[in-house]
């Protein structure tokens, strides 16, 4: 956290506020509401449900078949660009295969809406699943409900609008039928400007054949790997592009492979990393992250870091990744999905990846121009490998691995150019203890009682309420003197909390 | 957002409307968790009574300036 914020004292103005009015009950978002908790009413009638939903942005469109069953088993199947993709939740893990990768991938299951959306979490889904009006109406505004036809069908047009999950602004419209069962959905959303105009995309969801508690087979929740498709973890899922071919390339990847074989027989790996970052607005005197690393098959592993930002753990439990500070009181929780360990930053050294993937690694995938040479580090003889490669923003970022030849890693040091800027993160490599036996606790987090679910509030939420004391503080000022809030009684005051550069 | 013109925009906001501007250091993190500071940056607006009179994430003008105004009883 930035020990550093800024107090400015508006001496001009020294009126008081009128205390903030308690928001009045709006009454069309009331009804909305209501309507809302119809069909998630009607939807409640049925132990499973099977729909359709013809989709078009633009000019795309697909046809989705749904199956969905209580308490949260789910078959979900599209074919786009001429390939089947085949989703199933099958109430333990969720399987996602892909007919033109012939890979399919397994995830725990948890966090089941999450993965089911990739732009909005599906409307007939929230409220098949949750029947939650409020969490889906939380924070939107312009409630309105109107007649309308499709056909010469009549419904009624709930709409509201706001910001989505991505904080876009998001106007929906929802076609509920006479029977409370939703038949259209539509969303406008503002993606910013291109070309100097507004740029608004809308896409419309024609739901079809919504049958309540439809005839079925006992295999359709149960997944079956395609013939001839092997299993990916999302790891693998996300680094695309053939490993190299070149000789180097090829020794290269031999040597990747031999320190995963040497993981492959322990049960468990416990190192630590120190990692310096350098580049444009990064203070040369930040200290290093250190990071502890502990990973327990087939799925767990806790990850201690301390930085110039933040200290706190990511855990992986084999159910859940849970994300909590040292100090502070609130705690983030999200499905086990690697990748997002991927955006997150953890995989910013390869050498956990190794001990992950099923495959022959996939660390080198899409990897060029890449070199094996000998190099020590300090007076350690190591092979040094380097290589170049475009990360998913298909931003190309240098990379060299130094591992010794035993084969552990010994350094790291990853480079990339971001506006015109360059970048570099230094990673050393403690000692590796291929003999661990961390204990059960070490992967679990019971978040105490008092503490916050981040997930479930907004980041607005923990701020201070409008209308209450503002905390009294006492900090000090550039000459080193004491300064409380409580001194600027009588004036206005104005604090902004900054990151440091 | 760029946090760096952010920061020299409200400078010059603030020099422009005569507010004296005072970098302050506190102990820990003790100030940014008592006002649940999450994200950056993230701004309070104080009446002389000692009451929030607004809060908000990320520099808008339009919060700030509506902010003043309130206070200033327009």
């Amino acid at each position: 956290m930035n020990r550093w914020f800024m107090a400015a004292m508006l001496a001009s103005i020294s009126a008081s506020v009128q205390d903030p009015k308690p928001a009045e009950a709006d009454p069309d978002r009331k009804r909305v509401r209501d309507r809302l908790e119809a069909v998630a009413t009607a939807l409640k009638t049925a132990g499973a449900i099977s729909f359709e939903i013809e989709a078009a942005q633009g000019t795309n469109r697909t046809t989705t078949n749904y199956v969905l069953k209580r308490p949260h088993l789910a078959r979900r199947e599209f074919t786009y660009d001429g390939a089947r993709h085949l989703l199933v939740a099958d109430g333990e893990s969720i399987f996602s295969t892909d007919e033109k990768r012939k890979t399919y991938t397994p995830r725990i299951q948890s966090e089941f809406l999450f993965d089911f959306s990739f732009t909005d979490t599906h409307l007939v889904l929230q409220l098949f699943f949750e029947a939650a009006p409020d969490r889906i109406l939380k924070k939107q505004a312009g409630f309105s409900i109107e007649q309308g036809k499709i056909g010469e069908s009549e419904y009624e047009i709930v709409r509201w609008s706001g910001p989505d999950r991505y904080r876009q602004q998001t106007e929906v419209k929802l076609w509920i039928d006479a029977r409370n069962l939703p038949r259209r959905v539509e969303r406008r959303t503002e993606r910013g400007v291109r070309g100097g105009n507004p740029y608004v995309s809308t896409e419309t969801e024609e739901i079809a054949n919504l049958v309540l508690d439809p005839k079925l087979d006992a295999a359709v929740f149960a997944f079956t790997p395609p013939a001839g498709a092997r299993e990916e973890t999302m790891l693998e899922f996300n680094s695309p592009g053939a490993l190299p071919e070149t000789p180097e390339g090829k020794k290269a990847q031999e040597i990747f492979e031999a320190a995963q074989a040497m993981l492959r027989k322990v049960e468990a790996v416990e190192y630590s990393v120190e990692i310096l970052r350098q580049g444009e607005g990064i203070d040369p005197k930040e200290a290093p992250t250190r990071r502890r690393v502990q990973a327990k098959r087939p799925n767990m592993a806790r990850f201690e870091e301390a930085s110039a930002r933040w200290e706190g753990v990511y855990l992986l439990d084999g159910a859940w990744l849970w994300i909590f500070p040292k100090t502070g009181k609130t705690y983030r929780r999200s499905g086990q999905m690697d990748f997002y360990l991927t955006i997150s930053g953890i995989h910013t050294e390869p050498y956990y990846r190794l001990f992950c993937e099923k495959n022959p690694t996939r660390v080198l995938g899409g990897a060029h121009d890449v070199k094996v040479g000998r190099e020590n580090v300090g007076d350690v003889e190591c092979d040094a490998i380097e290589w170049t490669q475009p990360d998913s923003m298909r931003n190309e970022k240098k990379h060299r691995f130094w591992i010794d030849a035993d084969r552990k890693p010994r350094r790291y040091r990853l480079e990339w150019k971001y506006q015109g800027k360059t970048y570099v993160e230094s990673v050393t490599y403690g000692p590796l203890d291929l003999a661990a036996t961390p204990a059960a606790e070490t992967f679990r987090f019971t978040p105490p009682a008092d503490w916050a679910d981040e997930g479930k509030v907004d980041m607005d939420d923990l701020l201070v309420a409008v209308g209450s004391k503002a905390p009294d503080f006492e900090a000090t000022d550039l000459d080193g003197r004491k300064v409380k809030l409580s001194d600027f009684r009588g004036k206005a005051v104005l604090l902004n909390f900054w990151f440091s550069t | 957002m760029n946090l760096k013109d952010s920061a020299e925009t409200i400078t010059k906001y603030f020099k422009e409307g005569g507010y004296t501007f005072r970098p302050l250091r506190q102990k820990g993190d003790e100030v940014s968790l008592a006002y649940g500071v999450r994200g950056y940056p993230t701004n309070y607006l104080i009446d002389a009574e000692g009451r929030v009179a607004g809060r908000w994430i990320g520099f808008e003008e339009g919060a700030l300036r509506a902010a003043l105004s309130k206070l200033a009883g327009k």
